[in-house]
């Protein structure tokens, strides 16, 4: 008689259960801690994620998260005071998680732990500094990176060209005769892509042609960008840049790293320019068909000679377990682990391995990295990163592709990127 | 609203009363069958008064409301309270990024709608929207209407076509885009294949030109949902009565007269409404727009309302600004439908 009511009970029961589930399930007692990184998903993720288990402090697992929600899937984990206990953040947001007070301040630990001396001083300063040049760092270096020029040496030979050109409009020609030839389909391929789902492909691509030409993106010490970013030096490198598309594939302008890895792999693209970090992909024959047929040069210069800072930092959250994460870090700095980290394919900031012959002789392409990573420079790591990456990879995107002029894409970015940071700044510089 | 009304299930009074009464009748039965008894002796109405009496003191309201509140909590922590607290926020300053409890932010009335209102970038936004809503609805209004009136006919295979019609809207916009993203690549996707190596014609760059890629964007829509409006209108034709085609035969009607006072009338109601989740569904669009031209590329020229308004909010983290943007596309959607129920009514009551 008292099944009805015993089954009441149940449901009501059920539903109690249900909702304390999470709190109830017993924790295990005095294990190790549980760590997280969070990362893009790119070869060098999963070299990371090869690399921990030899950790013996803590479990830590590596998330290769997609490139397009990296961003999004930090912050909003921030706003939610969780996520991974040590984000790897790209090296122009730490303004904006220092600016939420979402990451631990690393300076003094750093200090008593690491021997600063042997770190390539702009990989401390960019992957971890914040403001620019204060001395107070949010994280350390867990990859440096650059770009490399990826080349087929079989058709520069068939074609009787010798290396590739050290200037852009050397390099240029170069292509164009390529993209004419008959022995391959097209010349030079990059990440064109500008919209919001690419975050900085275009960017970090044409920076380094507009630093190269002599512009720059901003004033830092004035916060201008008008007058500067719209520059005729930078008129010039976008003008050059919608004609070294034209080189590439047709309709490669919303090319990703995957599409321009694809068209060098297929065997249907001569050039590209990319991060050091896709190296394994490229140089292996079980992943690229053409892998044997490539050889490696530093990317070249005009005036000047700069090239976009790739890798990143790993930073402490302020919401995960500190010490744990501190430990962690501590460990992945040291020479030992850092020599087994670039054997998988990760690359270090440590003059005492980059230096060593184990680096040089790790990847065909480590010499070429070594001679590419002093050329590097970055751009704003203001809080306000994203919104001005944002108008400026758009903008860029429909001048290379030929759907809006040069100088008038350049003065439309100027024009939204001093609002924004006029909006940010309105009693100026800090 | 009431014309959600008119087709909602109405709950009669007693009805718990009624689920009751077999409820015990079961609990009853499996007693009976353990104890080895007929299970059909038990079934007297008179023992099953009985029964009733224990539980007399959970009445039909409780035992409704206990039902209900599972139910009830979840709309309100899902629905309800988010929409209350996105509204709140739309009158405050607080970006979530920077590490102000939401509480803090700082009451800024009206400040954020102006904001948006006259706000460039967001009408070109609903420029781009529109230019994409539009077409989209309209074709797939035009094509799945008309897929329906063939279908409606009966021939040999009728069910296997309209199957293989409706494959898809089965599958994940997601996986849609990825694969037309594909197959629209200039260089090597198979839809240039075709207009290059069979037409002879120049290729076209899909995915990299302004107005290539918002008709990439409609042909996607409208290669996935037509199924949908095809399915309404099927439904719709299927319903209207033999016996008035067969009075309008008598009078030697013209198939045109059929059709314009005879099948457009019976199934127009269920046809604007199709119109109407479409329009709705294709205004919130984020998906497609988000793999297909990855976000909004060339550069921002498919930059549909929804990819900006979560690049305002989730990139930018512009929170209270943001929830003023979903409330203004959501005003403009609730009068956007209002117009089309309006227009349903006066048909009907015409009608």
């Amino acid at each position: 008689m008292y099944k009805r009511l015993a089954l009441l009970s149940i449901f009501v029961l059920s539903m109690m259960l249900v909702s304390l589930a999470p709190a109830g399930v017993p924790q295990a007692e005095a294990q190790d801690p549980e760590l997280t990184i969070v990362w893009f998903a790119w070869p060098p993720c999963e070299a990371l994620a090869e690399l921990v288990p030899q950790y013996e402090g803590a479990n830590v697992t590596v998330d290769c998260v997609p490139l397009a929600q990296w961003h999004d899937i930090i912050f909003t984990d921030f706003v939610a005071e969780g996520g991974a206990d040590l984000p790897i953040l790209d090296s122009q947001w730490i303004g904006e998680a220092v600016g939420g007070n979402h990451l631990v301040n690393l300076t003094d630990w750093m200090e008593a732990n690491m021997e600063l001396d042997d770190y390539v001083p702009a990989a401390l300063s960019a992957y971890g500094e914040y403001p620019a040049g204060s001395g107070v760092y949010y994280g350390v270096p867990a990859m440096a990176d650059v770009q490399m020029l990826v080349y087929r040496a079989d058709i520069f030979e068939e074609e009787g060209l010798d290396e590739p050109a050290d200037t852009w409009y050397g390099l240029l020609e170069q292509a164009q005769e390529l993209k004419d030839s008959d022995t391959i389909e097209n010349g030079f391929t990059w990440f064109w892509c500008g919209s919001v789902g690419c975050v900085d492909q275009v960017q970090t691509a044409w920076n380094q042609i507009a630093w190269s030409f002599g512009g720059e993106l901003w004033d830092p010490a004035e916060y201008q960008v008008e007058g500067v970013l719209n520059s005729d030096e930078n008129v010039e490198a976008l003008e050059f840049a919608a004609e070294l598309y034209l080189t590439g594939p047709d309709g490669s302008g919303d090319f990703t790293y995957d599409e321009v890895l694809g068209s060098l792999c297929n065997g249907t693209s001569a050039m590209t320019s990319i991060w050091v970090g896709f190296g394994p992909v490229i140089a292996d024959p079980n992943s690229c068909a053409e892998a044997e047929n490539f050889a490696y040069a530093v990317p070249p210069g005009q005036t000047d000679h700069y090239l976009s800072l790739g890798g990143q930092g790993m930073s402490v959250s302020a919401y995960g377990d500190v010490d744990a994460a501190l430990d962690f870090l501590a460990w992945f700095q040291m020479e030992e682990t850092q020599l087994e980290w670039i054997r998988l394919g990760g690359y270090s900031a440590r003059y005492s391995i980059l230096e060593s012959d184990e680096f040089v002789n790790a990847a065909p392409y480590n010499g070429v990295f070594a001679d590419a990573y002093p050329l590097v420079k970055d751009f704003w790591n203001l809080p306000e990163y994203s919104e001005l990456l944002e108008v400026q990879g758009e903008y860029l995107n429909l001048a290379i592709v030929g759907e809006m002029a040069a100088e008038e894409a350049l003065s439309y970015i100027a024009e939204e990127q001093q609002y924004i940071i006029d909006d940010a700044y309105p009693d100026g510089p800090q | 609203m009431s014309w959600l009304g008119r087709g909602t299930l109405v709950v009669r009074p007693g009805y718990f009363h009624e689920f009751r009464k077999v409820f015990g009748r079961c609990l009853l039965a499996s007693q009976s069958e353990n104890a080895g008894i007929a299970a059909e002796e038990q079934f007297s109405p008179a023992q099953s008064e009985t029964i009733r009496p224990r539980f007399g003191w959970l009445k039909d309201r409780q035992l409704a409301t206990l039902f209900l509140f599972p139910t009830l909590g979840l709309l309100i922590f899902m629905n309800v309270f988010p929409l209350v607290w996105s509204l709140y926020l739309s009158f405050t300053d607080y970006r979530d990024s920077k590490g102000i409890e939401w509480t803090d932010a700082n009451w800024i009335g009206l400040e954020n709608y102006q904001k948006v209102l006259t706000d460039a970038r967001i009408w070109e936004r609903f420029t781009i929207s529109g230019y994409f809503v539009l077409p989209a609805v309209l074709v797939e209004f035009v094509l799945g209407f008309g897929i329906a009136l063939l279908l409606n006919q009966a021939f040999r295979g009728r069910g296997v076509i309209t199957t293989i019609i409706l494959i898809p809207m089965m599958l994940s916009p997601i996986v849609v885009a990825f694969f037309w993203r594909f197959m629209f690549q200039a260089d090597i996707g198979i839809v240039n294949y075709f207009i290059v190596e069979v037409f002879n014609l120049d290729p076209v760059l899909w995915l990299t030109k302004t107005k290539e890629a918002r008709i990439a964007l409609v042909l996607v829509d409208t290669w996935q949902w037509t199924p949908f409006i095809m399915l309404i209108s099927l439904a719709g034709l299927a319903a209207v009565p033999k016996y008035l085609y067969e009075a309008a035969d008598v009078d030697r009607a013209t198939e045109w007269f059929k059709f314009r006072h005879i099948t457009l009338p019976m199934v127009s109601p269920l046809l604007i409404i199709a119109v109407l989740f479409r329009l709705m569904d294709t205004y919130k669009l984020f998906d497609l727009a988000w793999i297909l031209t990855k976000g909004g590329g060339p550069g921002h020229t498919t930059q549909v309302l929804p990819v900006y308004l979560y690049k305002r909010a989730f990139t930018n983290h512009y929170t209270g600004e943001a929830a003023a943007t979903g409330y203004i596309m959501l005003v403009v959607i609730i009068a956007l439908a209002n117009l089309l129920i309006r227009f349903i009514n006066q048909e009907q009551a015409e009608g």
